[in-house]
């Protein structure tokens, strides 16, 4: 199938990597309004306008790796063109966003959106999910998500364009945070009871730089998050209890492995006979060496179009309720959000 | 590809009481004088295949070789199956093993050793083979095991051929639903239905050939079946510090002392990935420090001599803990799925 990579920062690039790698994908072109063609290495036709890069090219796939803003209208036009989209997370800015997709996947029953919440096929992830669903550790009582970065040295992040509202929609809890969300829903279903808070304590910017969210749902699981771009130390957690257990995933294979080397810590409730090790029972820790959670999603969205089968891993469905979370949190903090002046925490 | 690192609180004296141990090698020391009487054939690296090696020490009249390729030490010349199998079922030393030194070990053993054990099969195959049809178990202890799976898993399990050459005693008085015994040679592995799961505990390290076994596995074996295996590693931190003053380094038990670069090339030559390669052992420093105690001057090296004796248990606990993580311990685990 044709592939088409619409938007070439960061994870444009990973896309392209992915795309070259697997079977069965070619990449046609790459398009890029602020990169020149000088700035590719020349192996693929470059442009600088999707509507023509697709129009010309004619791709199966296009990979929106836009940012936030505009992720929605490509996804909608590539959609109108027949074309089957993969686009990066956020699916846009707000809720109204994905629902205008939504509305355009509907009108195009043939064709198959995909979404890049790709920690669901993190090894950790996928290990813990394998071990909840064979359901000897019990039922999940209860999920503690702790995603955060340093946000970098010097005051660079403040100009990233994440943290411009008119182009992002929202800060950490929007970019990074939809990643433990969408996790959250992945072990627990939806969460239609929703609580959170925002403040923006340290960055000069815009949006939130922290975020703790709440969430419960009918079968009375809890879920909390924290998602912070003032951890200074990169972190990814993700905890979780069990009626005879916990699990702990923390870590990220990533590039650069900032994150930590990815793990998971299962730990079982001591047996009857085993007072000794009560409140200090026998861990496990599984260490993972090989993320391949880019391809894998891929892979799946690749054999629901050859199966012409409906997309059920990080579909739309997925993305207008992670989405309806974040709305909920941001519509209920709105009033409430902190903005501190520089030192008032101190 | 996943490494395991595990606490589970266990000391070598719960399942190896020294007095039993004690008496049960010097039964086994008499015991092979008879195996070696009845012939002996050499062989090449289990791992590499190499025959490129050097003696490293003799152990009851037999020869530990190094391989100078992969680092794996093994026993050549070596008995054969048959003769193996006599002894497992036979001698006085295996018979000792079953009535005295098992009974008297066994709770210790379900707890510490056999129950992660089934937990460890159960997780692996919730992730890679959730509805497993059937299973060749070749190892040994598989009647605990199994005991423990049905114990831990709710719904019906899947059948399980035993086929090693004691299977029928080690399941005597056993509930054997569910259970098939067919002991057979290890060349005729292959004649098997198909299976989804080969379980090979304790196994591999006795094997007269690995080759052969995990060519037979990959025979028997559905494509993207699992294999799982337990084995002594001669790359762990004990048996590397002590090497021929390794307590637990006799044959005929540790005929393989495979190196973790010996075991990835025997895997990969027969067409197996690994989804999970650890070495979750934890009686490597233990062993050490029992070693340094009884022999004070033993000619090891300072550091670990320094480390055993002026530190405490947090330091060596940490170390044994290093040990797992980098796959640096004498106790290796895989599992593995055919392509």
């Amino acid at each position: 199938m044709r592939a088409i990579v619409i938007g070439y920062g960061y994870m444009g690039q990973i896309r392209r990597r992915v795309i070259e790698e697997l079977d069965g994908l070619e990449l046609v072109g790459i398009c890029d309004r602020f990169m020149s063609a000088d700035e590719l290495d020349g192996a693929c036709p470059h442009y600088d306008d999707y509507q023509r890069a697709i129009a010309e090219l004619e791709p199966d796939i296009a990979f929106v790796c836009t940012p936030n803003k505009y992720s929605p209208e490509v996804c909608i036009y590539a959609l109108e063109k027949g074309c089957h989209v993969f686009c990066e997370k956020p699916p846009g800015c707000n809720l109204g966003d994905i629902q205008r997709i939504v509305a355009a996947e509907s009108m195009h029953p043939d064709l198959k959106v995909m979404f890049g919440f790709n920690h669901r096929h993190h090894p950790a992830i996928l290990e813990a999910k394998a071990i909840v669903d064979g359901g000897r550790m019990g039922k999940v009582l209860w999920l503690r998500g702790v995603y955060g970065k340093s946000g970098g040295p010097g005051r660079d992040f403040e100009q990233s364009w994440r943290n411009d509202r008119s182009v992002s929609g929202g800060g950490i809890l929007l970019d990074q945070g939809i990643h433990m969300l969408d996790l959250f829903r992945f072990f627990c279903g939806d969460f239609p009871d929703v609580q959170g808070m925002l403040t923006t304590s340290y960055w000069d910017v815009e949006v939130e730089d922290n975020a703790f969210v709440l969430l419960r749902n009918p079968h009375g699981q809890v879920a909390q998050l924290h998602s912070s771009a003032t951890l200074w130390k990169h972190t990814f957690r993700l905890e979780i209890g069990l009626d005879k257990g916990y699990m702990a995933a923390q870590g990220l294979l990533s590039k650069t492995g900032s994150y930590g080397r990815e793990m998971l810590v299962i730990g079982r409730k001591p047996r009857q006979n085993e007072v000794e090790v009560v409140g200090n029972p026998r861990e496990e820790v599984v260490y993972f060496d090989r993320d391949l959670s880019w391809e894998l999603q891929v892979v799946e969205l690749l054999r629901c179009i050859r199966e012409n089968i409906p997309v059920t891993d990080s579909s739309t469905l997925d993305a207008l309720r992670v989405m309806e979370i974040i709305d909920s949190v941001y519509s209920s903090a709105g009033s409430s959000s902190v903005t501190c002046t520089e030192g008032e925490l101190r | 590809m996943r490494t395991v690192v595990l606490d589970l609180n266990v000391f070598e004296e719960d399942v190896k009481p020294q007095e039993l141990l004690n008496e049960y090698r010097r039964l086994l020391e008499k015991d092979m004088v008879s195996i070696r009487e009845k012939g002996l054939e050499l062989s090449n690296c289990p791992g590499c295949q190499s025959s490129d090696c050097q003696e490293a020490f003799a152990r009851f009249g037999m020869s530990y070789q190094c391989c100078n390729s992969c680092q794996s030490l093994y026993v050549s010349p070596r008995p054969s199956e048959e003769v193996l199998d006599d002894f497992y079922r036979n001698s006085t030393s295996a018979n000792f093993w079953r009535q005295k030194l098992l009974p008297a070990t066994v709770e210790a053993r379900v707890s510490k050793l056999i129950r992660p054990r089934a937990q460890w099969l159960l997780d692996v195959m919730d992730e890679y083979c959730p509805e497993p049809r059937s299973a060749i178990a070749v190892g040994y202890h598989n009647d605990l095991l199994i005991e423990q799976l049905g114990q831990q898993q709710e719904t019906s399990l899947f059948e399980i051929v035993v086929t090693n050459a004691v299977a029928d005693i080690e399941f005597v008085g056993k509930d054997l639903s569910g259970v098939k015994l067919k002991p057979l040679p290890i060349a005729e592995l292959g004649q098997l239905p198909r299976s989804d799961l080969f379980l090979a505990f304790d196994i591999l390290d006795r094997c007269v050939d690995p080759d052969l076994l995990f060519a037979q596995a990959a025979k028997v074996l559905e494509k993207g079946g699992l294999l799982l295996a337990t084995t002594v590693l001669g790359s762990g931190f004990d048996i590397q510090v002590l090497w021929d003053r390794a307590d637990g380094v006799y044959p005929p038990e540790r005929l393989n002392l495979l190196s973790v670069e010996g075991l990835t090339e025997l895997y990969q030559r027969h067409g197996f990935e690994a989804l999970e390669l650890s070495t979750p052992g934890m009686f490597d420093v233990e062993s050490v420090r029992h070693e340094i105690e009884l022999n004070p001057d033993a000619p090891l090296p300072r550091f670990f001599r320094y480390l055993m004796t002026q530190r405490g248990d947090e330091a060596r606990e940490a170390f044994q803990e290093y040990l797992q993580r980098f796959r640096l311990s004498s106790f290796g685990r895989i599992a593995l799925r055919k392509l």
